[in-house]
């Protein structure tokens, strides 16, 4: 989802200056974009200036990740891979038992009525899974110290930061995001409106916090289901809980696809932007009084 | 515009690339070299170390933050399966229910007691007859004996005959008590949800004794008194009680906490019937603070201890404190 909308026209409402360090920050700089190798903007080219106009761009660099998200955003990825990686021992465990277990937790279904179980034999064949149930665990509740803490961590600078302003959805993301869905299915040719993260990331990026949230929950659900009923109750119990985090997780596979597939689309220079930490974007006509010390396009 | 710590030149993109790619080899470098040391550490009962460790950190936190302080849930009587699931049959054995004894260990002033035994493991269990013709009469061949993975896939189980280990005599003073004895405690019932550390759980009607109440009966004697919980609990309780199965083949220990606490039960009922051998007739552990692995079936013998009595599944790489 991480399509490159970074181009802020108007930079009134840029922080003030001693917040000058946070990503919101914009610097505009130019310079001869194919100088840079810059290929990213041929994949925005809709949101750009017309194609005869966009040999004459200049570009500016912008500030898009802090450091700290960055890596967070890194080390949750690895911490995220073991823990569903172990969740899968776990629940081979339970599975194996096909047909036995009366409850059926981890399928798609209704009643006595199921379509799919999770996982089927060859998934735990082919990619020796089997018979780890007492290694799951440990790695389970070993990394879950670190995925938690890394999540709490990134939930505070985000808050005390202030960059949740750019990530939790407004009152309009909704009809927001439905746009950004027709104008990437190419349905819909109106731009996107600009802003660094749009409707349909605030959504996304902010639901996948949740979720974390909900993994935590559910996950404490589970883990001490007597010392915490109270939590398990809430669930709806016990296996309601173990559904809710076999959910969550498939979940997590499915954000990790569609997020996937939105960096590959929205192409390098954004996604170099989640190692660097800054973008290069297209300094719009608009933009160049605010530049002080640009060099001339060319 | 005022410069800021953050503008840079965009000439100076491709290094800052180049730099924060190396950072990115080497974090990931160090990240694949932590995974193999953690995976490399030597083996502490079935697991690495730093997990063994971090295992034995969870518990302790739970432990001191919940000390076993709550109440597990209780539903309607039909809630409960009418089925339970079996699963697990390491250690069970076909007896004579008539000649089973709970060997009780470490109570105080043993020989006081009518059932005092100055060697309880010199006690002899029958063998059902049904049991020793089929074995007689079939191939000669012995019996595979039956795999938890065997069981676990609910194949048809047919309870091994009961066989004493060789070394079994171990001239251990203590008490045989019958079923009758652990009888005359007072009957509770419970329906709890049973969890197994595979995933599933089933509501399950039990009946039986508490553990507290065998406990309050046939006090412990405790040489030397526990410090660790010193203030904590009544003196001279022991802080394990260790179980296992007649013939020694599943054993498992649980804290003084989980002993004690009302919903911690000698089950002898499952469903208002007579445990079924596969479930652990004629006796056995139930406590919904810990998961299935420790609620040990066909229990032969109650030792009190002051150390931590080993564990069948712990010695599998399991967490020992297994609770929830």
């Amino acid at each position: 989802m991480d399509e490159s909308n970074g181009i802020r026209l108007d930079d009134s409402s840029n922080p003030p200056p001693e917040k000058s360090s946070l990503p919101g920050e914009r610097q505009v700089i130019e310079t001869d974009a194919p100088a840079l190798g810059v290929q990213a903007e041929e994949s925005n080219a809709d949101q750009e200036p017309k194609p005869a106009e966009r040999k004459r761009t200049t570009v500016r660099v912008e500030y898009k990740h802090s450091l700290a998200t960055r890596w967070m955003h890194w080390i949750n990825f690895p911490l995220l891979f073991v823990m569903i990686y172990s969740g899968i021992l776990i629940y081979w465990a339970d599975s194996q038992h096909e047909g036995l277990n009366a409850h059926h937790v981890y399928r798609i279904g209704i009643g006595d009525w199921t379509l799919f179980r999770f996982f089927p034999r060859w998934f735990y064949n082919n990619l020796n899974l089997k018979y780890q149930l007492a290694q799951g665990l440990a790695y389970h509740f070993f990394f879950m110290w670190f995925f938690a803490l890394n999540g709490i961590a990134y939930v505070l600078y985000t808050v005390l930061s202030g960059e949740w302003r750019n990530l939790v959805p407004t009152r309009h993301s909704l009809a927001g995001a439905f746009h950004v869905v027709l104008h990437d299915l190419g349905l819909s040719k109106r731009p996107l409106p600009e802003q660094k993260f749009n409707d349909a990331q605030r959504i996304a990026y902010t639901g996948v916090v949740l979720m974390g949230v909900g993994s935590l929950l559910t996950g404490l659900a589970i883990y001490k289901p007597t010392q915490l009923h109270i939590i398990t109750a809430l669930l709806g119990g016990y296996e309601m809980a173990r559904w809710f985090h076999f959910w969550l997780t498939l979940s997590y596979v499915g954000f990790f696809l569609m997020h996937v597939a939105q960096v590959i689309r929205a192409g390098w220079n954004n996604f170099r932007a989640m190692l660097i930490g800054y973008q290069v974007v297209p300094a719009q006509a608009t933009k160049r009084e605010e530049v002080s010390s640009g060099q001339d396009a060319p | 515009m005022d410069k800021t710590p953050l503008d840079i030149e965009p000439g100076e993109i491709p290094r800052r690339t180049r730099r924060s790619l190396l950072i990115a080899g080497a974090a990931a470098a160090i990240g694949g070299g932590l995974w193999k040391w953690l995976n490399s550490w030597s083996r502490i009962d079935g697991l690495n170390a730093p997990f063994r460790k971090v295992l034995d950190f969870n518990a302790a936190i739970a432990r001191g933050l919940f000390r076993e302080g709550t109440r597990a849930p209780e539903y309607e009587r039909s809630k409960a399966v009418r089925s339970f699931r079996r699963n697990g049959d390491i250690g069970l054995a076909d007896l004579k229910i008539e000649d089973w004894r709970l060997q009780l260990v470490g109570v105080e002033h043993p020989a006081s007691y009518v059932q005092y035994s100055k060697d309880i493991t010199l006690w002899m269990y029958g063998t059902n007859p049904s049991t020793a013709e089929s074995v007689d009469t079939g191939t000669g061949v012995p019996k595979k004996l039956v795999t938890h993975e065997d069981d676990a896939k609910g194949a048809d189980v047919t309870m091994k005959p009961m066989e004493m280990p060789e070394k079994a005599h171990r001239s251990i003073p203590g008490l045989l008590l019958t079923m009758a004895d652990v009888k005359k405690l007072p009957h509770v019932e419970m329906v709890t949800e049973f969890k197994c550390i595979e995933g599933w759980s089933e509501i399950v009607y039990w009946s039986g004794v508490r553990l507290r109440d065998l406990l309050a009966a046939f006090p412990p004697h405790i040489e030397s008194a526990s410090q660790l919980y010193s203030t904590e609990f009544v003196a001279g309780l022991p802080e394990y009680i260790a179980f296992e199965t007649p013939d020694g083949q599943y054993y498992v220990g649980i804290e003084r906490q989980v002993a004690l606490h009302p919903q911690t039960l000698l089950a002898y009922e499952l469903n208002g019937q007579a445990l079924t051998p596969d479930h652990g007739a004629p006796l056995r552990l139930v406590t919904p603070l810990k998961y299935g692995v420790k609620q040990i079936k066909q229990i032969g013998r109650i030792t009190y201890t002051n150390t931590r009595p080993r564990d069948y599944w712990h010695e599998q790489g399991y967490d020992y404190y297994a609770g929830l």
